[in-house]
């Protein structure tokens, strides 16, 4: 779990296929063991006084949409938006995070 | 509100109109006898047309037609059109038009197409569909009108599944406008559908078995043994047993609603599962045996399971539904338009099937005596937004039918291994959320259910069941116990292959 937050998601945007999370989210998953979904519903679960960190995996074409999608579920979310068109490079970012102990950019 | 209440000629006859603004022959109506008419217009000018035709009774449709509006809200004049056409005999009203299709929305994303993500996992879609259509309804039931639920496309893709548009929008109806739905359920709601049938019918051969279909050139609409119900017809059961709307096989993993049917029996049952309510009535305002084959045309063959038609054969075919409707179909379905003028009287002259119908008494439908549910039957100056408070108990629900969620819950002292070489093509195949904890199963409302698989080995089950099974008794409980990774592997595959999300 990233630290500071009690909740923290790692949410794939419409679209993404398995691998952005099979391949460039293992070891940022084994690092930080985040809730991973596509649901972004779940957040409005979580009580109020719970802080919550999400992570969005995004391509360029779905980013906004699914930022509003978050934001509206959860309003002052800390949100991490990744937004690449190139999953190498989605690794590369991800992976970077794991070794860093950097969860968020 | 009871199936008996609603206005209309009990003939399930129906065609729909060439386009806006086109001029109207009502001889194409009256001739052959048609009990409903689908009209897509553009304002009122149809207004005297749906006049004349309820005096010949024969009911019309109204859709205001405007390309591709997505969930555009309707504008003011629209209801000012609605009560002239009621004024008029005409208390049938459609708004949306296969919302579940790209091609019903509006082309603004650079490059062609919509900029919106058209699909029912589209929650901001699915909410602005549906907060526009549930306001269009009230008004509509305020004019003395029947509001129509959208019309979706019949399609087994995953993105565009019918059965799953059906079910978004129905959560959503029920989890943010409960009490004003089912208001509009008890007084006057009907389901829109398009059932184009393709060659999704048949007729025993004479002294049966019912599982098999005479040849197309044998086909004879006075005769018996006719099936239309498919994908519960004895045919289509025999190759894919246990097949339904929803699905439930290896062969349709998003359902199958390509049949006359399909789609009202999967609202009907959707209705039911969200709302206790139903069954409300179903009109098909789109569809039929279509296309029509030309005259030397080879007879048309879509599902080789099943015979092609013919340029004759389209004629015994549709006389046969309408008698199968009124005699063997479910007390909830009462007739289909047919696609459409154009294709039936202008693109080869007038198809033989007008003729049969010209020449042909309609049989009328002896409506049940069934109340359609929810319960609050509406008075006149009541104001239906008036909202209901909704008390939501603490959750989860307890899991029938379908569950609301999936997930998938790792045992503690599992390796990440665990979930990304064993669960890999199982986690493609269906997308559960993927958790460690299991904390927030505590936190859904009573109104959403879960399902939870628990990935663990034999030393940690007891654990698992004391603290997720034992705890929340409500969720449905699927551990996946194995000693080994290749085991586990080997289960979540099996289940990928099978489309078995439980074990």
């Amino acid at each position: 779990m990233a630290d500071g937050y009690d909740y923290h998601f790692m949410i794939l945007a419409p679209g993404l296929q398995s691998a952005w999370f099979f391949q460039a989210a293992k070891q940022f998953w084994q690092r930080y063991q985040p809730i991973v979904t596509d649901n972004w519903e779940l957040l409005s679960y979580i009580p109020e006084e719970a802080p919550v960190a999400v992570t969005l995996l995004a391509r360029p074409d779905t980013a906004a949409f699914a930022q509003g999608q978050v934001e509206a579920q959860r309003p002052g979310v800390f949100l991490d938006m990744i937004v690449v068109d190139d999953l190498t490079m989605m690794e590369a970012i991800l992976n970077e995070r794991a070794e860093t102990g950097q969860p968020f950019g | 509100m009871n199936l008996r209440d609603y206005k209309w000629f009990k003939n399930p006859r129906g065609l729909h109109n060439i386009g806006v603004f086109h001029p109207f022959r009502p001889e194409r109506y009256i001739r052959p006898q048609m009990g409903w008419a689908k009209f897509v217009v553009g304002g009122n000018e149809y207004v005297n047309a749906a006049g004349q035709l309820a005096n010949s009774h024969c009911m019309a449709i109204i859709r205001t037609f405007r390309e591709r509006m997505g969930a555009l809200r309707a504008p003011s004049v629209w209801y000012e059109n609605y009560r002239e056409y009621i004024n008029n005999g005409s208390y049938w009203f459609e708004f949306y038009n296969e919302p579940n299709l790209e091609g019903e929305w509006p082309q603004d994303a650079p490059g062609g197409g919509p900029s919106i993500y058209v699909s029912w996992d589209n929650g901001g879609l699915i909410e602005t569909l549906m907060d526009n259509w549930i306001e269009w309804a009230q008004e509509v039931i305020e004019l003395g009108g029947y509001p129509a639920f959208p019309a979706m496309a019949d399609s087994a893709e995953h993105r565009h599944a019918t059965v799953y548009w059906l079910d978004a929008c129905l959560r959503y109806l029920r989890d943010n406008h409960n009490g004003t739905f089912r208001r509009v359920i008890a007084n006057g709601l009907w389901c829109a559908t398009h059932p184009y049938l393709a060659n999704h019918f048949y007729q025993e051969p004479a002294g049966g078995p019912p599982q098999v279909a005479r040849p197309y050139y044998q086909q004879r609409a006075s005769g018996a043994g006719w099936h239309f119900e498919y994908p519960y017809d004895p045919l289509q059961q025999y190759n894919d047993p246990g097949r339904t709307v929803f699905g439930g096989t290896d062969l349709t993993p998003f359902g199958d609603p390509n049949g006359l049917i399909a789609s009202g029996q999967a609202f009907q049952e959707l209705l039911k599962k969200h709302f206790d309510a139903g069954p409300v009535p179903v009109v098909g305002t789109e569809g039929g045996v279509w296309k029509i084959p030309f005259r030397d045309d080879e007879p048309h063959l879509i599902d080789d399971r099943y015979p092609p038609y013919s340029y004759e054969s389209h004629a015994e075919v549709t006389m046969a539904m309408w008698h199968w409707i009124v005699e063997q179909g479910p007390p909830w379905f009462w007739g289909l338009t047919l696609w459409n003028e154009s294709d039936y009287y202008d693109i080869q002259g007038t198809v033989p099937a007008i003729d049969r119908m010209v020449e042909e008494d309609p049989i009328l439908i002896e409506v049940a005596d069934i109340d359609t549910g929810g319960g609050v039957v509406w008075e006149p100056g009541v104001d239906l937004a008036e909202e209901p408070e909704i008390v939501v108990e603490p959750g989860p629900a307890p899991v029938r039918g379908e569950p609301d969620y999936h997930w998938l819950l790792l045992a503690p002292g599992l390796q990440a291994d665990w979930f990304f070489l064993a669960a890999q093509r199982y986690w493609q195949t269906f997308r559960p959320t993927v958790l460690t904890t299991w904390d927030l199963i505590g936190m859904l409302p009573g109104n959403k259910s879960v399902a939870v698989t628990v990935l663990a080995r034999p030393d940690t089950l007891d654990y698992m069941n004391a603290n997720v099974r034992d705890a929340f008794p409500d969720i449905f409980y699927d551990p996946i116990v194995y000693d080994t990774l290749a085991e586990m592997q080997t289960e979540l595959d099996r289940r990928a292959t099978n489309q078995q999300r439980f074990g």
